[in-house]
């Protein structure tokens, strides 16, 4: 599960830089806007997802609380 | 964890490059690359402690003190960890204030962690004497 997480985080990056750069040409500014925010939400939510497991494994594992 | 770190080493280079390339388009993707990556290699790590933690436990009982002074390190290396974890990542993002924030509230929570033994020390110290 690991290093496919990071592939798949890369290339949303990539897709949506090269979606807001097309965008941009076409001069829809505001679209360029959105996919990139919306980029930027998808790959925030796996972030959290991710990082909510870490904590829990830690909290498990060092028995925090 | 031994044959592993071939592994580890591979993955935060093709993530450190990966955060290079996405950094001449937006800035927040490279974050959040490199993010990934360090979760990604913590979450390895901590698989690999938890023998090594129980076994720590087991020293400690042996030495037939009643006291449970394992749990509290155990705790307070727990604490640092995930600490230094934010601590990082703020800096990453030339947070630099908030970084000194989680750095902050890290070392509080470990002095927090700590009083109950310096108690039974200088309780220990003034029977001495």
């Amino acid at each position: 599960m690991e290093i496919d997480l990071i592939f798949k985080i890369a290339g949303v990056g990539i897709i949506v830089a090269v979606l807001s750069l097309v965008l941009k040409r076409a001069e829809r500014e505001e679209q360029a806007m959105m996919t990139t925010l919306a980029g930027l939400i998808v790959v925030l939510m796996i972030i959290i997802q991710e990082i909510g497991n870490l904590f829990n494994t830690v909290k498990s594992v060092f028995g925090l609380w | 964890m031994v044959e592993n770190i071939l592994m580890i080493i591979a993955l935060c280079i093709i993530a450190a490059i990966l955060g290079k390339v996405l950094e001449k388009y937006n800035k927040e993707q490279a974050l959040f690359v490199s993010i990934a990556a360090c979760t990604i290699v913590l979450m390895f790590i901590v698989l690999y402690l938890s023998p090594l933690i129980s076994m720590i436990n087991d020293l400690f009982a042996r030495t037939g003190t009643g006291e449970n002074y394992s749990q509290t390190i155990i705790k307070s290396l727990g604490i640092c960890y995930v600490t230094q974890l934010g601590f990082d990542i703020c800096k990453d993002c030339n947070e630099n204030a908030i970084a000194t924030v989680v750095e902050l509230s890290g070392k509080v929570t470990l002095i927090i962690l700590a009083i109950p033994l310096l108690e039974k020390l200088i309780f220990f110290l003034t029977s001495i004497i």
